[in-house]
């Protein structure tokens, strides 16, 4: 396997496998249009903290559309809505993850993947494309991210 | 200290029959209240910074009421702007919002603000305002010289549109001077911001407040609750949640892509003034004709 890209986060490096493609919701996928396993990138894995839950919203056989939201995952610095980057049928939820959820931070590109789906097609980005696409926004994530900071710091307070 | 109260009622920027309906019985029932100056003013953000609405309300001393139909945290800032300042009174319109408090040496006089869209009845008002000008009158109603008479503060106004800033809740960080285009923000001697040029503002372009990580710009006149001062909105709004960005698009983005909106259409109106090709491309803008062109 060739080796990985790095993308700096400001001074913590996250490494992106070139074995696989990724979608502009920072998640991989690998494999073929009939079986593609996705998962979250390290880039979307480190803003997410330590990862403590993950719930799903579709059972194996759902039809998604792609951008459709399929779960939620909460980790120590955020939460997110699960989004699914192809259309498609749900092949697969990886169960393992729902009950373990940390092997999302410690294996993102491996036993933490999130599921598989059979895609109807693969309008993805090479890891080439994923670090530009990360590289132009990033400066604008930064920016939405300390402002969520900022108010969520008040909001605990 | 003096010890009469100042009412001050802000009037809405196009005044509806409900609102001249509770603006009229909120002032018929502060009428002939002893130790109560009433002063009706034209609508307070729109006020010039030189005119006699402005220089009316540095003139009072004493505890303020301000009445008017915008967030109390907005109608606040908009005073301290001004150079009218004191201690934010709590009130229904704003029960409690802690962290926001001025500190420092904010003079020792409280200024209550109401904002009208609170309530339907002037009576919840009227009983609250009551209870404070009790408060600030206590022991010294015979020193009292005012009788509850309203007079009018004349000023044409137009409609403005400016940030105004929550200096509770800025940093100083600096964002906002560096994402807005239009020469709005400056620093004064002490490297602090500075609304420097608040007319230099496009009508309409809130994108500064939603780059803010504080939370801390305001437009008073906003639709969106969040930018226009509630501060409940504000930290709801704005909750760590990423869905957003993993969706696809994110609030920088869009906030960017507003502010270049407001900016293309600047040069629109500009046309035939400006050379050539005035704005020369960045990498933000091929950042939005991307953006632009991802179906997300």
């Amino acid at each position: 396997m060739t080796k990985p890209l790095v993308f700096m986060m400001g001074r913590s490096p996250v490494f992106l496998p070139t074995d696989r493609r990724y979608a502009r919701n920072h998640m991989w996928v690998a494999g073929d249009e009939s079986a593609c396993r996705v998962g979250f990138s390290a880039y979307a894995v480190r803003l997410l903290g330590d990862v403590h839950h993950v719930e799903w919203a579709v059972e194996p056989g759902a039809t998604v559309e792609s951008g459709q939201q399929i779960g939620f995952i909460e980790g120590s610095k955020a939460t997110s809505d699960l989004y699914v980057p192809l259309a498609g049928e749900i092949q697969e939820i990886n169960r393992q993850v729902e009950a373990n959820p940390t092997r999302i931070n410690s294996n993102p590109y491996d036993s933490g993947w999130l599921l598989v789906i059979c895609a109807d097609d693969m309008p993805l980005l090479t890891p080439e494309q994923y670090v530009e696409h990360l590289e132009a926004s990033w400066p604008l994530a930064q920016r939405l991210l300390k402002g969520q900071a900022g108010s969520r710091k008040r909001g605990t307070q | 200290m003096t010890n009469s109260t100042d009412v001050i009622l802000s009037q809405p920027r196009k005044s509806l029959p409900e609102h001249e309906k509770l603006a009229g019985k909120i002032l018929a029932g502060l009428s002939h209240r002893p130790g109560v100056h009433v002063t009706v003013i034209p609508h307070l953000y729109d006020l010039s910074p030189d005119g006699p609405g402005v220089e009316h309300l540095r003139s009072v001393e004493g505890s303020m009421i301000v009445l008017g139909w915008l967030y109390p945290r907005a109608a606040y800032w908009v005073l301290k702007a001004n150079d009218v300042e004191g201690r934010l009174g709590r009130t229904s319109s704003l029960p409690e919002e802690d962290s926001d408090e001025p500190s420092g040496d904010a003079p020792e006089r409280t200024i209550w603000c109401f904002d009208l869209r609170t309530h339907e009845q002037p009576e919840a008002y009227l009983e609250e305002i009551e209870g404070i000008i009790a408060a600030v009158g206590e022991g010294a109603e015979e020193a009292a010289t005012g009788n509850g008479k309203s007079q009018a503060v004349e000023e044409a106004t137009r409609s403005r549109w400016y940030p105004v800033i929550d200096f509770g809740r800025c940093t100083n960080c600096l964002e906002c001077l560096n994402f807005c285009l239009f020469g709005v923000y400056g620093l004064d001697p002490n490297d602090s911001i500075l609304i420097e040029q608040p007319d230099a503002c496009r009508a309409g372009c809130p994108a500064c407040s939603r780059i803010c990580p504080e939370g801390a710009i305001m437009f008073p006149q906003h639709k969106d609750p969040a930018i226009a001062g509630d501060p409940k909105a504000s930290l709801e709004g704005l909750k760590l949640d990423l869905s957003q960005l993993f969706a696809g698009a994110d609030p920088a983005e869009l906030a960017a892509r507003e502010r270049d909106r407001a900016l293309a259409e600047q040069q629109r109106h500009a046309e035939g003034t400006a050379d050539d090709d005035s704005h020369a491309r960045d990498g933000l803008d091929d950042l939005v004709d991307e953006l632009d062109d991802m179906d997300l």
